[in-house]
């Protein structure tokens, strides 16, 4: 029947049927309402006007986070990225360290959004809590100023770096070169994820371990000119998931053992419970036995024999149904503890596989190899810096000897 | 109720009406309570808490603002604050002994199979879940609201009551 409806609507009857009334409802009414006092009519605010001057400021202030935003970005955007040239090793390293601080204070500073936490609800409401420390604002803050120890403590020196590897060549023989970047890839036992060549463009992602990184990255480098190549590492260190997981872990043990302990005591129990219970009842069976194999030919002692059964026959059944009623107490009980005992070792098992995942990771590099096309004029620019300074040098010069030798010839005629 | 008329009637109370007020506690008092001795366990208890909860209420009234919450969903707010007060106040968190004679009276007076499956059913679900269910379907707040309540995203909340419906129905089908 119970499959007859579904399990909502069951739930929605049983929510309806549990709202009910105290007993002294009038009484609780009556206290309740007569805590409310009576209050005048608010007045009408006055329309605050704002500043003409916190208008500007504040507009200047917004112009002011624009611009060092959009410097930031140019800091961040590499030279390469914006097709008029490649990417200085300054101008790489200036980008890597800007990422890397932005990376490292979004690990101090956890992704939290106020929805997340209910500081909108507590806003609204008004009642974080009933003092300070129980207010959501007090929770973030908390929150927050502890998640360096998310990151771990400063005394566990612990790394576990993940490495990623980019590179840039620039080549006038892409396709070749985009094949001979997968074969060094399988040489040094990694995998190719993913690839894209075209006639003037090209790139590959791929894996490999972390052991063979420095080889690889090496012969990378000696497939072109080092003018026409450049390279990112950058490395983080998983510390704070491998802290979690470690936490995570040793809670769950703990949670663990403390439940197998949990039942180990019940069952105690239960057996010296159901023991000692029995043994009454044999000491029952054999009292109801030994009456009943009485002999006696007086009719006193008959009627004597006959109401003490009866009696113990009452104690008899008592003590079986208090057996029953142990059992099924023990059988709910254990069977609770044993579905918690369960979700404990999955979880164990789960925490196990995560941190078996996270090595691997800490294992491999994940990298990227792009191979662009380059023009002659490019090439030129790698090898004479500002050429064009020196094509218009050149030209200024021939211009001027041209009319210096007109003008010599001019006078001598 | 609907929620413009709750909130006309709050604006009502917070200048001193009664009336509004009284309207207001007819209506939420019976799920408040239910909810309130669903999870307590105890009728004294439920019902001092009850009322503290409303005292507090009415006392800050005033900091009530719509702003996309409805009062219902923030009375339960502050009733949860005051079951986590009563606890930390020395009265640690005992688990519902679901199979106490007597503990509950409802499941004496009421003896649908429906009404006595969903009880057996709570005895093996986790605290979260059972204060979940609840809120859905005694408190009949809305997933925003219990997201609210416990400090949780929306998302979050739907995914803790899909869970508990399908430990639920694990059970049953046992």
């Amino acid at each position: 029947m119970f499959f007859t409806n579904p399990l909502d609507n069951k739930l929605r009857k049983w929510g309806k049927a549990k709202q009910e009334l105290p007993a002294s409802v009038s009484a609780m009414k009556e206290k309740v309402l007569a805590s409310v006092k009576p209050k005048a009519e608010p007045l009408p605010k006055t329309k605050n006007r704002t500043p003409y001057w916190f208008v500007l400021s504040g507009a200047l202030a917004a112009l002011v986070l624009f611009i060092g935003q959009y410097t930031l970005r140019q800091i961040n955007t590499p030279v390469a990225d914006s097709g008029f040239g490649i990417a200085s090793q300054e101008q790489m390293a200036l980008s890597s360290k800007y990422e890397e601080e932005n990376l490292a204070s979004d690990m101090v500073t956890p992704n939290v959004t106020p929805s997340d936490l209910g500081i909108q609800y507590g806003e609204a409401t008004g009642l974080g809590g009933r003092s300070y420390e129980d207010s959501m604002v007090e929770k973030v803050s908390n929150f927050i100023s502890t998640g360096q120890d998310r990151n771990g403590a400063i005394s566990d020196a612990r790394e576990f770096l993940k490495y990623d590897y980019s590179a840039t060549i620039k080549t006038r023989k892409v396709e070749q070169i985009s094949s001979r970047v997968q074969t060094i890839v399988r040489g040094h036992g990694g995998r190719v994820d993913n690839m894209y060549v075209q006639e003037k463009h090209g790139y590959v992602y791929f894996v490999v371990p972390k052991s063979s990184l420095e080889a690889f990255k090496n012969e990378i480098k000696g497939l072109v000119n080092v003018r026409f190549y450049t390279e990112s590492v950058r490395a983080q260190n998983l510390l704070p998931e491998k802290v979690i997981i470690e936490k995570s872990t040793e809670t769950a043990k703990e949670s663990l053992a403390s439940l197998e302990g949990e039942l180990a005591i019940l069952t105690k129990e239960h057996n010296t419970r159901i023991s000692d219970l029995q043994k009454q009842l044999n000491g029952v069976v054999a009292s109801i036995n030994r009456l009943r194999n009485e002999v006696t030919t007086s009719t006193v002692r008959q009627e004597e024999i006959k109401r003490d059964i009866s009696r113990l026959s009452a104690v008899q059944q008592k003590l079986q149904r208090q057996i029953t009623d142990e059992n099924q107490n023990y059988n709910s009980q254990k069977f609770y503890l044993d579905d918690r005992i369960k979700n404990a070792k999955s979880e164990i098992s789960n925490l196990a596989e995560q941190d078996q995942n996270l090595q691997d990771n800490v294992e491999t590099v994940q990298g990227s190899v792009e191979v662009e096309w380059v023009s002659i004029f490019e090439i030129i620019k790698l090898y004479v810096p500002y050429y064009w300074a020196w094509v218009l040098s050149f030209c200024a010069i021939a211009l001027a000897v041209n009319y210096f030798s007109k003008r010599r010839t001019i006078e001598a005629l | 109720m609907e929620v413009s008329e709750e909130l006309r009637l709050v604006a009502r109370a917070k200048t001193g009406d009664r009336d509004a007020l009284g309207l207001l506690w007819d209506d939420l008092t019976p799920k408040l309570y239910g909810y309130l001795l669903n999870q307590l366990r105890q009728k004294d208890l439920a019902e001092d808490i009850t009322q503290e909860t409303w005292l507090k209420a009415i006392n800050h009234l005033d900091k009530f603002k719509d702003r996309g919450v409805r009062f219902s969903a923030w009375v339960f707010a502050i009733a949860r604050n005051e079951c986590r007060q009563h606890w930390r106040g020395g009265n640690k968190e005992i688990p519902v002994d679901w199979t106490e004679e007597g503990a509950d009276s409802n499941l004496q007076s009421t003896h649908s199979d429906d009404y006595l499956m969903i009880e057996s059913v709570f005895i093996h679900l986790s605290n979260e879940e059972q204060e979940i269910l609840r809120l859905r379907y005694l408190a009949e707040l809305s997933f925003k609201e219990i997201a609210g309540i416990l400090e949780i995203s929306m998302i979050a909340a739907r995914v803790r009551l899909h869970r508990a419906l399908s430990r639920a129905r694990n059970h049953i089908q046992k």
